[in-house]
């Protein structure tokens, strides 16, 4: 009589594990199935519009942007859904797919949770578009932020997981921005599509091209109705880099790296934005072909892994806007003596980020000189993002 | 003779029952003015009759609308619900193993849920791009019910409650061991967010969850109700309880099982949330002054309910518009409470 | 209806499938006591949950009132039988009504609650115990002897046809512990309710029951009716007492006699002379006691703890024999006490030996 009670039990409650992973699963996979959109995407079709042109990118694949007549655009951020912006005056056209939402042209009261965008905004001229953000004025090293932030022109609303859902709403906000951070909290952004607010993922950080980042400002552009600003700027960043078509690859290895608190080094992947700038800058990034088993951007070594593939790296730049306690040789040594070996110290070419590197997205440019800057002059002087570590 | 002491028998059972009405007219009481003040709280200012006509008449701004129905409404249900869920649940374990600081999480559940949870952020955000909330909720439920499986299969050999004690506590330690193996795989951003989701909140409930968290609650209370009987018995010990006619075994696991059901109710849309389980019913009894389940499983229910709230109020407002987490609030209010009672178990003895 | 309650054939008791206890058999009718006696650790507490169910049966089988007792389901024998532990329960913040009143659960509805007939069974069960004032004070408060009363109250108000107690008096006092088996008795013998219990009071045993089972080793000893079972032998052996005596006639516990060669006499009869072998005993002086007739009360006491007993025949006049003996006795010893003695027609010799006994100087009187 008992055996027969626990053979029903046992497998009830199996029954129920897998059907419950497997609708975790499906549930996952259903939302999320357009990961390859490596192919051209399409203008959509809408009733009532005409499709015009697609604009052209140079670097950014993450993001499309389709124009219409009378000014209507559609921006395709490779999501599950696409943004159709309605100019000013215009109407809403009628039999919209639901996978369209509707942004009102230019959206206004912008809540920015997506700190590398932040600058773009500046750039283009458009901080007044954003009133309410998730940093406070003490995380942020855009200047123009922490002004709007003191003068009372942008307000704190919360963090990007726990958003003042009410102070948002109650400041007719039009649009909110997201970083990716916010795949971890799904229902944060279900909360803000409940309440009508349209989501807008910033994706830039999967851009493979670092000027690709930059280029996001194209969409935003769109968004905020700064289309001119935002292209005039992009070409500005172009002409700089413009600079370095010409030039010869230095050859020299550079590492970027930091040390966590338990004595591991984390690096870049080979495909990350960084070892991108530094290739561009005319650097070799000196863990070619390192790639993280997980397909993140960065990589957890240990210290004697990054010895043998470091010690002899022209140069090393270590990554102060993760960790921002070594700011000079000696608090190197102080991670760990075993860096008095590196030829790079030996060599006197050690340098370090500032912790704008993150979110300064709009001058990814003047960052690529500055590594070329220690690349070719022996004292570069006065750099904006890199320091020579003394 | 006997006719004084039937009188005696009778004032006593008037003055017990007079005590209940009087302690559940409190909560009540409390309950809707905790409902009220979170009403009324938020960050932004809208006047009494405003609320009013939103909730009753459905007539007011759609801003109003917007805010009251699905921001303010939905996060106050789920809280009442939930704190409720969470008192019960460890009102059940408390009985269960006969000691009055056993938790909704002793049994590793909110172990087996955070790593469930886990492998769900980590692994399903690497291939599915992108996670629903509800595959969130569901990972969570499903890590609660697998570690109360495993304490189900294990309390079918072992008789011993301070054995089952302690093979809740391993399940908890091989969860955590499995999750740290999974967060070495982990991006910087999982390893916040999944910090973030153990810290428990109750921000962003929409309207569907509240859905679910009021019917499994329910549902899981009533039948909690039903079993008040054998509970008393069961109070006598696992001995006397049978010798009245309650079946062990049966009765184990049933109760392994609501109890489970409650806080996994509560870790899926929730997050793990400390120290109510353990400190409510202990303030339920006391206030009520009996241990009698058919008193003591409502009241620790709303009891539970109102402290939630009470908590979830003082998180909100606290630092506005940054939010406590709620785990930090129930502790400081919570933590004392144990104490106490454990002092005062002491000197008893 | 058959005449016995309970039938156990051939039972075997133990844990963990391994039996500590094989092939017990006995029948116990309505309406009987029996009590399980036998060494610390012998088995009874194993047998008595074996009975009722809180143990597995290993081999063999109950029959309950004419049904099996596998075959019963756990409410039907909650009407059936009722039970008061020796382990201590931990309650909070239930008085002792509300005790008592678990006692109703196999007749009380859905949600367990009391009609006015279950409320009056309670006060009637409490009454019963005498502990009626102890209703409405919190369970965990009372003293161990309270408690007691108020669990038997409990296994009362179930109503049961059989009561199981392990060890009931072993934390009461004497008063407790007599009123506990007159309580017992009265329920077996009124109400027919059969009682089975353990207890380690073999004298309150010997006393109360009807039947006796002495467990040891691994199967029952013995068992039947207290007038076989309690002998001084089977006692004896049972306990495997060899430091001391049991004596079934009173019932009663003795230390060991003093050893060694007696150099005291004790002179008495009639019972006077107890305090005094009482007294020796504790000093551990060996003695000799004389000259009683079997029967007397002095004499139940001198075969225990005297060396050596100088006897006559119970409603003789004292012999030649006797004197010869008790004066040669007499020699031997520094002490004579002379504890007083019943001096009739045919004993007047016991005064003779008193005289000697003054004149060689080592007499002692009380």
């Amino acid at each position: 009589m008992k055996n027969k009670r626990r053979m029903p039990l046992g497998v009830l409650i199996v029954l129920c594990v897998a059907i419950m992973l497997m609708c975790t699963a499906c549930g996952g996979a259903a939302d999320g199935g357009d990961t390859e959109n490596k192919t051209k995407a399409e203008a959509p079709k809408i009733d009532g519009l005409t499709f015009t042109e697609q604009v052209d990118l140079d670097y950014a694949q993450e993001f499309d942007i389709f124009k219409y007549e009378d000014g209507y655009a559609v921006i395709d951020t490779h999501e599950d859904k696409k943004f159709l912006l309605v100019p000013e005056g215009k109407d809403v056209p009628e039999n919209l797919d639901d996978s369209l939402v509707v942004v009102n042209e230019p959206a206004d009261n912008i809540y920015l949770a997506a700190t590398a965008s932040m600058s773009l905004f500046d750039a283009m001229g458009a901080m007044d578009h954003v009133t309410m953000t998730s940093v406070n004025a003490s995380g942020w090293s855009v200047d123009a932020a922490v002004k709007a932030l003191k003068s009372g022109k942008m307000t704190y609303a919360g963090k990007y997981n726990e958003p003042d859902y009410e102070m948002i709403l109650d400041n007719d906000c039009e649009l909110v921005v997201e970083s990716t951070m916010i795949y971890h909290n799904p229902e944060v952004k279900e909360m803000f599509e409940e309440l009508g607010l349209p989501v807008f993922v910033d994706r830039s950080s999967y851009e493979s091209n670092p000027l690709g980042r930059t280029e996001w400002i194209k969409a935003y552009g769109v968004l905020t109705g700064k289309e001119k600003e935002a292209n005039e700027f992009f070409e500005k960043q172009k002409k700089v880099i413009k600079q370095l078509d010409d030039m010869e690859n230095t050859g020299k290895t550079v590492a970027f790296f930091y040390v966590t608190t338990d004595g591991k080094v984390v690096v870049r992947s080979s495909h990350d934005y960084v070892s991108t700038m530094i290739k561009m800058a005319g650097g070799k990034y000196a863990f070619e072909g390192i790639e993280d088993v997980a397909g993140k951007a960065s990589v957890s070594m240990t210290m004697e892994s990054f010895y043998e593939a470091a010690v002899d790296a022209d140069y090393i730049v270590y990554n102060g806007s993760i960790d921002n306690t070594v700011k000079s040789l000696k608090d190197l040594y102080a991670k760990d003596a075993i860096f008095k070996k590196f030829k790079a110290v030996k060599e006197g070419h050690c340098y370090m980020t500032g912790n704008s590197m993150y979110q300064r997205t709009d001058v990814i440019s003047d960052m690529i000189m500055d590594f070329n800057k220690i690349l070719t002059e022996e004292n570069p002087g006065e750099m904006e993002f890199l320091t020579k570590m003394k | 003779m006997s006719k004084d002491n039937h009188l005696g028998f009778h004032n006593e059972v008037f003055r017990r029952r007079s005590r209940y009405v009087l302690v559940f007219a409190i909560l009540i009481v409390a309950f809707f003015t905790i409902t009220v003040l979170n009403i009324n709280t938020g960050s932004v200012n809208m006047p009494v009759s405003n609320i009013f006509k939103a909730l009753f008449l459905r007539e007011g701004t759609e801003r109003e609308m917007d805010i009251i129905w699905h921001i303010r409404l939905p996060r106050i249900i789920m809280t009442a619900v939930l704190g409720g869920a969470l008192s019960l649940s460890g009102f059940l374990l408390q009985t269960f193993f006969e000691n009055p600081i056993a938790g909704p999480y002793v049994l590793g559940i909110s172990s087996g849920a955070k790593m469930v949870v886990a492998l769900t952020m980590i692994v399903g955000l690497k291939y599915a791009y992108t996670l629903s909330s509800y595959s969130l909720i569901m990972a969570a439920f499903v890590g609660s019910l697998l570690s109360t499986g495993f304490i189900l299969l294990v309390a079918r050999r072992i008789k011993n409650m301070a054995a089952l004690l302690v093979a809740g506590i391993m399940i908890g330690y091989i969860c955590s061991a499995v999750t740290d193996f999974t967060v070495t795989f982990a991006s910087d951003s999982d390893i916040v967010n999944l910090h973030n989701w153990s810290l428990g909140s109750f921000s962003g409930m929409s309207w569907s969850n509240v859905q679910v968290g009021i019917i499994v609650v329910g549902i899981t209370t009533i039948l909690t109700m039903a079993m008040s009987k054998p509970i008393g018995a069961f109070q006598l010990g696992e001995a006397y309880a049978q010798s009245m006619g309650v079946n062990i075994k049966v009765f184990r696991i049933l109760l392994i099982l609501l109890s489970s059901m409650l806080s996994a109710c509560v870790t899926a849309f929730a997050g793990p949330i400390s120290f109510v389980g353990i400190a409510v019913p202990f303030i339920a009894k006391g206030s009520l002054g009996t241990s009698k389940p058919l008193v003591v499983i409502p009241g620790a229910f709303i009891c539970g309910a109102v402290f939630c709230m009470l908590c979830d109020l003082i998180a909100r407002t606290a630092f506005a518009p940054v939010e406590l987490s709620i785990s930090t609030v129930t502790s400081i209010f919570g933590a004392p409470i144990v104490i106490y009672m454990m002092i005062r178990k002491r000197s008893r003895i | 209806m058959s005449e016995n309650y309970f039938e156990i054939n051939n039972l075997s008791v133990g844990y963990n499938k391994k039996a500590l206890i094989e092939d017990i058999c006995f029948d116990i009718k309505r309406g009987e006591i029996v009590t399980l006696i036998g060494p610390n650790g012998a088995g009874k507490s194993t047998i008595l949950k074996s009975i009722t169910r809180q143990l597995e049966i290993i081999n063999g089988n109950v029959v309950l009132d004419g049904g099996n007792l596998k075959d019963l389901s756990f409410k039907e024998l909650a009407v059936k039988m009722a039970v008061v532990l020796t382990e201590r329960i931990k309650t909070e913040l239930m008085t002792c009504y509300d005790i008592v009143a678990t006692g109703r659960y196999p007749y009380t509805g859905r949600l367990g609650i009391l009609s006015y007939e279950d409320q009056e069974k309670v006060e009637a069960a409490l009454a019963a115990v005498h502990a009626t004032e102890l209703g409405g004070r919190d369970f965990s408060a009372i003293s161990d002897g309270q408690r007691q009363r108020v669990l038997l109250a409990r296994a009362i108000c179930q109503e049961p046809d059989a009561i199981i107690l392990d060890e009931p008096t072993s934390f009461l006092d004497v008063k407790y512990k007599l009123e506990l088996l007159s309580i017992l008795r009265g329920m077996a013998k009124e109400n027919n309710i059969t009682v089975i219990m353990s207890l380690h009071e073999i004298d309150l045993a010997q006393k109360i029951s009807d039947k006796i089972v002495c467990v040891k080793g691994d199967r029952i000893y013995r068992y039947g009716k207290p007038e076989e079972i309690f002998d001084e032998e089977t006692i004896k052996g049972l306990y495997e007492i060899d430091n001391g005596f049991f004596d079934p006639l009173y019932g009663s516990i003795e230390l060991p006699r003093p050893e060694g060669e007696p150099k005291t006499m004790v002179i008495s009869s009639s019972g006077k002379g107890i305090k005094t072998y009482r007294m020796l005993q504790k000093e551990n002086t060996p003695f000799i006691a004389g000259i009683l007739y079997p029967g007397d009360t002095d004499y139940q006491l001198a075969r225990l703890l005297a060396t050596e007993i100088i006897e006559e025949k119970p409603f003789c006049a004292i012999s030649e024999s006797a004197i010869e003996k008790a004066r040669t006795a007499m020699k031997q010893c520094e002490r004579v006490i002379y504890a007083g003695a019943d001096i009739g027609t045919y004993n007047k010799e016991i005064l003779d030996l008193v005289e000697e006994a003054r004149k060689e100087g080592k007499l002692e009187e009380y």
